[in-house]
């Protein structure tokens, strides 16, 4: 058998917009407004570099929700870039950009398979032996059935065979389950490689035979789509031995960092460390912008004057600016304080003055979630509002409880120290 | 803590003023206006806190009926021992003076226990009041109070709970308002609208994208299609206007192919037949010209040649004339030279002698040359002259030191003699050393010290002795009392029962059984009663007994540990005894002294010290003085010895330059600068000497020169027979032999250049006579080309030939143009037929037509693709819009900020929610003590109109709750009711004081002026509530309120006040 390579990609998402990003622009708003995009420019000039085979696209190339036309003509150049240069391209649909999905009646350049709706295979052959055989499925519509994609099995000639298909393997909370596949069917469908989608961090299921994977997406939405985001760029040799190594192609990095500040004392000293803190995460970024949200924790005396208006804002700027200024540029999406003040909340609970009394109301709110929704009923109930957001759900509203407990002392307790 | 007597010395209207009797319960001051009331309170208030400090300006009450100002009060403590309290205005606002219950002094420290720690402040404000502190809530409101009353404390510090719950409410409202337009909230789900309705509209533009393919894809073809039509015309239109640009050319080509057609055929022809010939004739005549010039040059030279004579002989001397010719500048030179040189010299040779003779007679040349000038011999001179010099100053140094040592004797000496003087008139002390005279003073005042503690010891012996002799009094009384206690009998109950069952048995005898049995029941009871009585007296009595005996063991203790102390004073006494005698006898006392002798002797040491500090300094001058006079007397022996030395030194110097003088030859009398003098001018006659030989040698040389010169000019005009070789001046000789020689070699110049000339000429005729046979040769070759045998037939032939060309260029001309036109081979041939077969008119009207056609079909065609470009610009525009992802960016972003302002309102919404709910649990169930206790006082002096008294969390005010539940603010209350409130409050805080610290006298002065009959009766009700835990002093001058109070409690105790 012929040994070849192929980059195994998934989750391109071109053109969706970054998630949670506040008063972003400038500078920030083109890095942003370009990253999906950039980073398929990365994808693209890393195949060619490696001068791989063939590349397989495992569905969400982009959201067909969001009406990009941009996105549909990008990939659609970046695919002839790649079949200019003999690079062939497998592409199925996903459950965000599904057939039937609105796409614009685009012409794919001659060497791009896209897969319909029925399984169907493509032999592939290197350097004139048929060596790999690919199935592969697109979703006809976002909504499919639980056993959709059944069907993959060994079949033909081909000493290597890979399976491409966008769907959940078990369950993940992160991610809305599609299609869903246990391991043993996956194993037992006896293919070489899987080659998933759906999934937005990359996961080595099982190094060996299958080897199972998803790749991830190849460039990170929001802030819990953190670190080196890319593809799978897999060699093969003469045995059918795979060899895949993650190649991060993200144009832009999220980064949420926690810094302690329990033992500082002056504003200048949060200062110094928050950017030391940046200065390691421009390290970490190899290179890349970085959107970095830093939250500020621990018992300090500093709580009291983080939580002075326009105190954090100014903060922000401050970062923001010298930032930007900086090679690679790390721009501060926020700075959360979680902070509280060097009191000790137990003892203070069992007290039997005023503050103890309402940090016991606050403790016993924890068993009654259903009584902090209803405190928030004039917001959430309101017609306007429920169009845009959801009453929180309760263990979303247990989240707060020590926010809230934190404001409470420091209401009650901040003249003390003045 | 109760008051149970008042005495004022001197205070108001007081003087000497009593009040003893006074009840632990309630004491009821009546008297009228102006008895002293209102004194009284503030005499309590002073006694207890001090006069009121000056700058506080509140009466003093000073003593208008004399008296001191001030007084005493007598407590009583909770075991019921009395203080007395006296205090008297004085600095400090009054020194306070405590007698305790042992008779003993104690001082504000013991005050302030006595009175619980109760701060002057709270004392006036709720202890002691008067109608005007209780109608003011102010008076009320001081911090102890404050703190008591309200939450403040209770876990908020400083914070006002009120301010923190409007501060919550308003940035809730900042950010979110149900059906507000500018917070926060509200802003964003504006923008959030209007940014969903611009998706929507771009997204619908780009659902539209392949319909606008299609469109543009239909309308390319119609463009294509128009834009075929018109380049089919425009090439028609081309080519008729090429044609009709032929026509001109076409015609004439015509007439010229039939032109040539009639001609003579000459094909060949030599090019440029006519030029070529003429040319030749040209050339042929030019070159005979020449060749007569030639032989003319030639004949002209051989004459020239003929005419010049050469003298040989000359050229051969040529080296010789032209090697005196050089020489010629030297000789003129050496003989001018010659010439100044000699009168020079002789000069010079007399200067010289003239210079010698006035060193001296005997100072020749050879002399100079002998004489040492050199620079050792100089530096020698120097160094003698330096010698000299030096010994000459230190000889006059010497001499002025001699006489300045001598006189600084002189008066060391008269010092000397005073201070002898000085010594003389001041006695001499026995101890010389002040050391030894400290020592003895320090040794008396410690012998000093011993004494006084002697004493001390003695004293303190004394008064032990008395105190054991008082506890062995007490002792002695204690034994009488314990024996003075009985023990209480039984016998009494025994003979009761049996009285008792006899009787009983009496009775049932002679009664019957019943009444028996009654007898003895009865008796039985007694008994019983005897009994318990009788138990209960034993008790008593025997706790009475433990208590003196624990007194008297405790006596005895105090007096054992009396003899220990006895014993060791009495020890001590005899240590110091015996500590004394040492330093006594060492200092020449007596070994017991007493205090008056030690005193004698420190004063006779001090006077020993005086004297000596007298003497010391005298003394010390007096040696000082002698020291100095022997200095000088050395010095002077030294600066004498130093004079001989340079006497001597200067001596030998001057010798050493007399020897040096002598060895030099120079005259004994010359002193150093002399001798140098002499050198210098040896050194310049040298000079001259040598400058005078050196212009001898070069007269020798000059007139050698000049012979040799001569004699070889003279040997040269010979060989060449010059007539006039022996002429005297040999520079004239010389000029002449170069003239003559410089003629020679011209001659000889121009005989070679003739000669090369004649040579060229020749050469030059043979060239000329080989072209003009070529010439000849080529002319016919010409005739023979062009078919002719003479030239007027080759002239012929040439015309016709001419004439047939030029026809063929102009046909060529017209053919290629119509080349240009119509393209070359078939494409030429199709276009001359063309033309053969059309007119110009025809041509005209054909382009005419096409014109106007491709005119109308290029508007159609622009039309076309400006239809085109728009749809192809739109299809681009939604390629490239990034206007939806823009603004799906910005919904992202307003997402996230309204996500965290709601966020951010709920933490403030629940956090403001639990501080709300914790209020009002506070305020229900956590109600300050104070405010309780007042709550019930409260509610009975208003006969229960008003249930509660509310103090809201975190607020510095109060609220009563009517019985209907309305909660109503102090403003609003009557006065009377204010004051019951007051009232109220200030009985709730001395209830809960109570319960934390002693309870303290509570006085009030006519404060129930303004409750209503049925009010005045509750609060009188309260106020014996009150009296039953706190001594209470009420001051009135209504005769009804003491009715009121005597109804409720006729013991009560009522003093009368009159004014003194």
């Amino acid at each position: 058998m012929k040994r070849f390579s192929f980059i195994h990609t998934a989750d391109l998402h071109l053109d969706s917009p970054f998630i949670g990003l506040r008063q972003a622009d400038g500078t920030v708003a083109s890095l942003i407004k370009d990253a999906t995009f950039k980073a398929f420019d990365n994808l693209v000039d890393l195949a060619l570099a490696n001068k791989v085979d063939f590349l397989l696209v495992a569905g969400d190339v982009y959201d067909a929700a969001d009406r990009s036309l941009r996105a549909q003509l990008k990939f659609a150049d970046g695919l002839k870039k790649l079949t200019d240069s003999g690079i062939r391209c497998f592409v199925c649909h996903g459950n965000h950009d599904p057939l039937d999905g609105w796409s614009a009646s685009l012409n794919w350049p001659e060497g791009v398979h896209i897969f319909g709706s029925q399984l169907e295979s493509v032999s592939v052959d290197v350097e004139g032996d048929e060596v790999v055989l690919i199935q592969g499925l697109s979703y006809p519509t976002s909504r499919i059935e639980d056993g959709f994609g059944a069907g993959f099995q060994r079949r033909g000639q081909q000493p290597f065979q890979i399976g491409l298909f966008h769907c959940s393997v078990g369950s993940d909370p992160a991610h809305e389950t599609y299609a869903p596949r246990t391991m043993d069917e996956l194993v037992s469908a006896d293919l070489d490689y899987w080659a998933l989608g759906h999934v937005h961090t990359y996961r080595v299921f099982k190094d060996g035979h299958p080897f199972i994977a998803y790749p991830g997406n190849t460039q990170g939405l929001h802030i819990r789509e953190q670190g080196p985001r890319g593809c799978l760029v897999v060699q093969v040799d003469g045995h059918g031995e795979v060899d895949a190594r993650f190649e991060p192609v993200d144009a832009v990095r999220w980064n949420s960092s926690k810094v302690q500040i329990d033992n500082l004392e002056t504003e200048g000293d949060l200062i110094e460390t928050l950017e030391r803190a940046c200065d390691e995460i421009r390290y970490q970024a190899q290179g890349r912008p970085t959107i970095a949200r830093l939250t500020l924790a621990g018992r300090t005396v500093l709580h009291s004057v983080l939580l002075r208006p326009q105190v954090v804002e100014d903060l922000t700027e401050r970062l923001r600016e010298a930032g930007l200024e900086a090679a690679p540029p790390v721009w501060i999406e926020q700075i959360q304080v979680q902070t509280s003040t060097p009191i000790d909340l137990d003892s203070r609970r069992k007290s039997a003055d005023f503050l103890g009394e309402v940090l016991r109301l606050v403790e016993d709110s924890r068993q009654q979630p259903a009584r902090l929704q209803e405190m928030i009923s004039e917001l959430y109930d309101d017609r306007r509002v429920r169009r845009f957001l959801e009453t929180p759900a309760e263990e979303d509203l247990l989240e707060l409880i020590n926010e809230i407990e934190s404001l409470c002392v420091d209401e009650l307790v901040a003249e003390e120290s003045e | 803590m109760r008051l149970t007597a008042i005495h004022i010395d001197g205070f108001g209207i007081f003087n000497d003023f009593d009040v003893s009797d006074l009840s632990p319960a309630l004491n009821v001051f009546f008297g009228d206006n102006e008895s002293g009331k209102t004194t009284l309170l503030a005499f309590l208030r002073t006694i207890l806190f001090g006069f009121p400090p000056g700058q506080r300006r509140e009466n003093l009450y000073p003593p208008l009926k004399g008296g001191r100002h001030g007084g005493h009060v007598t407590l009583m403590g909770q075991e019921g021992e009395h203080y007395v309290i006296a205090r008297h205005h004085g600095p400090k606002r009054g020194p306070v003076t405590v007698t305790l219950p042992d008779g003993g002094q104690g001082d504000e420290e013991v005050l302030r226990q006595l009175t619980g720690a109760a701060t002057e402040d709270l004392f006036r404000s709720v202890f002691a009041f008067s109608l005007e502190e209780l109608q003011s809530f102010d008076s009320l409101n001081r911090q102890a109070v404050r703190a008591a009353i309200y939450s403040a404390g209770a876990g908020v510090g400083k914070v006002s709970l009120a301010k923190v719950e409007k501060g919550l409410q308003t940035s809730i409202g900042r950010i979110f308002k149900p059906g507000g337009r500018n917070p926060i909230i509200n802003t964003l789900l504006r923008e959030l609208q209007e940014i969903d309705l611009g998706i929507g509209q771009r997204v619908a533009e780009i659902e539209s994208y392949d319909d606008l393919r299609a469109e543009i894809h239909k309308m390319a073809a119609e463009v294509d299609s128009a834009r075929g039509g018109l380049d089919r015309k425009r090439r028609r239109l081309d080519r008729v206007r090429l044609l009709q640009r032929g026509w001109e050319d076409w015609v004439s080509v015509c007439r010229i192919r039939e032109e040539v057609a009639n001609l003579p055929k000459i094909e060949v022809f030599p090019t440029d037949g006519v030029t070529r010939l003429e040319k030749l004739q040209e050339r042929d005549r030019l070159l005979q010209t020449y060749r007569g010039e030639l032989v003319h040059k030639i004949e002209q030279v051989e004459k020239d040649l003929d005419g010049l004579e050469l003298r040989p002989q000359w050229l051969s001397a040529g080296e010789q004339i032209h090697l005196l010719e050089r020489g010629l500048e030297r000789f003129s030179a050496a003989s001018a030279e010659l010439t100044e040189i000699r009168p020079r010299l002789e000069n010079q040779r007399k200067s010289l002698e003239k210079d010698l003779k006035g060193l001296g007679p005997d100072w020749q040349m050879e002399r100079l040359g002998q004489f040492d000038a050199s620079v050792s011999a100089r530096e020698e001179i120097l160094r003698c002259q330096e010698r000299l010099e030096r010994a000459r100053d230190a000889k006059r140094e010497a001499d002025r030191s001699f006489v300045r040592t001598t006189s600084s004797l002189e008066q060391a000496e008269v010092r000397e003699r005073e201070a002898e003087k000085a010594i003389g008139q001041i006695p001499e002390p026995k101890e010389k050393d002040p050391r030894v005279l400290l020592e003895r003073r320090l040794g008396m005042r410690s012998l000093r010290n011993m004494i006084q503690a002697g004493r001390d010891l003695r004293r303190a012996l004394e008064h032990l002795r008395e105190r054991e002799k008082d506890l062995l009094d007490q002792k002695d009384g204690l034994s009488e009392q314990m024996e003075g206690i009985g023990t209480a009998p039984l016998w009494p109950v025994a003979v009761v029962v049996l009285l008792s069952v006899a009787a009983g048995a009496a009775a049932g005898w002679y009664r019957d059984l019943f009444a028996g049995a009654i007898v003895a029941a009865v008796g039985l009871l007694v008994s019983v009663a005897l009994l318990w009585f009788s138990l209960g007296q034993r008790k008593r009595q025997r706790l009475q007994r433990d208590l003196l005996k624990k007194q008297f063991f405790e006596i005895g203790e105090k007096l054992e540990s009396f003899s220990g102390e006895e014993a060791r004073l009495l020890a001590e006494i005899s240590v110091n005894g015996q500590e004394i005698v040492g330093p006594a006898q060492a200092l020449g006392l007596a070994p017991q002294p007493n205090l008056e002798e030690v005193d004698r002797a420190e004063a006779a040491a001090e006077a020993e010290q005086e004297a000596l500090h007298l003497w010391q300094p005298t003394q010390q001058r007096y040696q000082e003085c002698k020291e100095e006079t022997k200095r000088r007397q050395k010095e002077l022996a030294e600066q004498e010895q130093r004079m001989k030395n340079a006497q001597k030194e200067l001596q030998e110097s001057e010798q050493h330059w007399l020897t040096w003088l002598r060895q030099a030859g120079l005259a004994e009398s010359l002193t150093p600068n002399g001798a140098l003098e002499v050198m210098e001018r040896i050194r310049s006659l040298r000079q001259q000497a040598g400058s005078l030989r050196e212009l001898e040698d070069r007269l020798k040389v000059m007139e050698k020169l000049v012979q040799t010169y001569q004699e070889e000019a003279r040997s040269i005009a010979q060989q060449l027979a010059v007539e006039d070789a022996l002429v005297e001046d040999v520079e004239l000789l010389v000029h002449r032999l170069v003239a003559e020689f410089e003629h020679e070699e011209k001659v000889q110049r121009s005989r070679e250049a003739f000669q090369r000339q004649f040579e060229e000429y020749r050469a030059e005729l043979e060239q000329n006579d080989a072209l003009l046979r070529q010439d000849e040769k080529e002319l016919n070759d010409l005739f023979r080309e062009g078919g002719a045998t003479e030239e007027a037939e080759f002239r012929q032939r040439a015309q016709l030939y001419d004439k047939r060309s030029s026809a063929k260029e102009v046909l060529e001309q017209h053919l290629r143009n119509l080349e240009n036109l119509g393209g070359r081979g078939e494409d030429q041939v199709r276009f001359q037929d063309e033309l053969m077969r059309c007119s110009p008119e025809r041509l005209q009207t054909e382009r005419d037509e096409l014109e106007q056609d491709v005119q109308e079909l290029e508007k159609e065609v622009a039309s076309l693709q400006e239809q085109f470009g728009r749809l192809d610009e739109r299809r681009e525009q939604l390629e490239s819009a990034e206007e939806l992802s823009a603004l799906r960016q910005r919904r992202n972003g307003l997402m996230a900020e309204l996500t965290d302002a709601a966020r951010r309102w709920s933490v403030l919404t629940i956090c403001l929610r639990f501080l709300q709910e914790a209020r009002q649990i506070y305020e229900k169930d956590r109600k300050q003590p104070v405010v309780r206790e007042s709550e019930q006082f409260f509610r009975t002096i208003t006969n229960s109109r008003y249930q509660t008294i509310v103090a809201p969390h975190g607020e510095e005010s109060l609220q009563v709750v009517g019985a209907n539940g309305s909660r109503y603010d102090l403003d609003i209350l009557s006065r009377g009711t204010a004051e019951q409130l007051y009232l109220s409050l200030r009985f709730g805080y001395i209830q809960e004081f109570g319960r934390r610290a002693r309870p303290l006298p509570v006085v009030m002065d006519e404060i129930l002026v303004n409750f209503d009959p049925s009010r005045a009766r509750a609060a009188i009700i309260t106020m014996l509530e009150l009296a039953e835990s706190n001594q209470v002093l009420f001051f009135t001058c209504h005769p009804e309120t003491i009715s009121l109070i005597q109804e409720h409690d006729p013991q009560v105790n009522i003093l009368r006040l009159e004014a003194g």
